[in-house]
């Protein structure tokens, strides 16, 4: 029995001959069934999580841009202090979104879903993938190693970043956990910042270092991302 | 039932539709607010034989797209008194998002918006996949792991949130 149909039959998409196939099926594999039971809950669930909206009244079309700007990303900033620690930046200070988070982000969301291409260059050819993004973007390119947090790197792979050259290199840990790492040269940068920002349910870490702007993206756990990000920044000194 | 009754009738599924993919409400019905606009400035290619409804979600669904793509899109940088989790805690707290929510809120953006299509609005495999703009394979993977990836995080949940049963 392939999953895909265990999926139709639960959603009343298969036809009826073979819906009698998968339900004599299903009497034979508890498990099966078991999980089938886990969707019911999970849809009766998420019912009860997302009830109906009340309706809403037509208002006059908004300035442009007027709802996005009050976008609710939840974000802290914060700066590397000179001994690694974390030190309190100035209160409340609104700064502008740095575009390689979003470079970063996008870049996130198309890739971090693929199954069977999830990165162009194989980490088994880690030497060629380092070499080539060196080149490519002009800087000596390393690829940190987390193996000590759990993540072991996949690969990487070029991309365009507004007219010039970005990398990105993608972990997975054991329970199939992705985090990126997107670097792009920025020539005259001038802070050390790290920035942290949460939007759509995707974080990521964000600094300059040394003429490069790296974005550590993923959808972990905060604390687990943050540590990622100090490791990445302490190898990459 | 008119076009205009039909935009209104599918308004609180939009609504929720998008309450659930931005867990907050009033971002959440910005975007709502801007898919009914665009419907009613496009109603001229609105084919009467299309059901209104999907036509809608497709609307609403390439806005959000647009909206996560444009290099417009501005976030707010907060300062906070740590780089700990006080604003993450702040945000969970202000939606009071409950564990299925909260689940959810870890699932990618794509996995989320077939799942909810599919399980919450009800939508046919079909109709799901002309609203997306994907193949039915790729529906398909998007569903299997979105479902599984639920079943897993409930698995590894301890049970705070849940009632214990005392002797």
């Amino acid at each position: 029995m392939i999953e895909a149909d265990l999926h139709a039959y639960f959603d009343g998409e298969l036809p009826e001959s073979k819906r009698a196939e998968v339900a004599a099926w299903l009497q034979d594999h508890p498990e099966a069934q078991a999980m089938l039971d886990d969707w019911a809950m999970q849809a009766a669930e998420l019912k009860a999580s997302f009830p109906l909206g009340e309706g809403l009244t037509l208002r006059p079309p908004a300035p442009r841009g007027f709802g996005w700007q009050a976008i609710a990303a939840s974000v802290a900033v914060a700066m590397l202090g000179a001994g690694g620690g974390w030190a309190l930046r100035g209160a409340m200070q609104p700064v502008a979104t740095p575009s390689p988070v979003q470079m970063a982000m996008d870049a996130h969301l198309t890739f971090v879903s693929e199954v069977i291409h999830p990165v162009e260059v194989q980490a088994a050819e880690e030497d060629h993938l380092l070499k080539w993004l060196s080149n490519r973007l002009g800087g000596d390119i390393q690829a940190p190693d987390l193996a000590s947090a759990g993540y072991t790197l996949l690969g990487g792979r070029l991309l365009p970043n507004m007219g010039q050259n970005a990398g990105q290199f993608m972990y997975e840990n054991t329970s199939g956990a992705r985090v990126t790492l997107y670097v792009t040269p920025t020539p005259d940068a001038t802070q050390a910042a790290f920035q942290f920002l949460e939007l759509n349910g995707l974080e990521a870490f964000y600094w300059v270092d040394k003429d490069m702007s790296y974005a550590l993206v993923g959808q972990v756990d905060k604390n687990t991302l943050r540590g990622l990000a100090i490791e990445v920044y302490q190898q990459l000194i | 039932m008119g076009f205009l009754d039909e935009v209104e009738a599918a308004i609180p599924a939009l609504q929720r539709y998008a309450r659930a993919m931005l867990q907050d409400p009033a971002r959440a019905d910005d975007l709502v607010q801007d898919c009914l606009e665009k419907a009613l400035r496009k109603r001229h290619l609105w084919a009467p034989s299309g059901a209104v409804r999907s036509w809608l979600f497709k609307m609403m669904l390439n806005i959000h797209r647009d909206q996560l793509r444009s290099p417009q899109a501005k976030a707010r940088f907060e300062a906070v008194e740590d780089a700990g989790l006080a604003a993450h805690d702040a945000l969970a707290g202000r939606v009071a998002l409950r564990e299925t929510a909260r689940h959810m809120a870890r699932l990618p953006v794509e996995q989320r918006q077939v799942l909810l299509l599919i399980a919450v609005e009800g939508f046919g495999y079909a109709e799901a996949c002309k609203i997306l703009g994907i193949p039915k394979g790729t529906l398909m993977s998007r569903l299997a792991r979105a479902r599984a990836a639920l079943r897993a995080m409930r698995d590894e949940d301890p049970e705070p949130m849940r009632l214990r049963r005392v002797k």
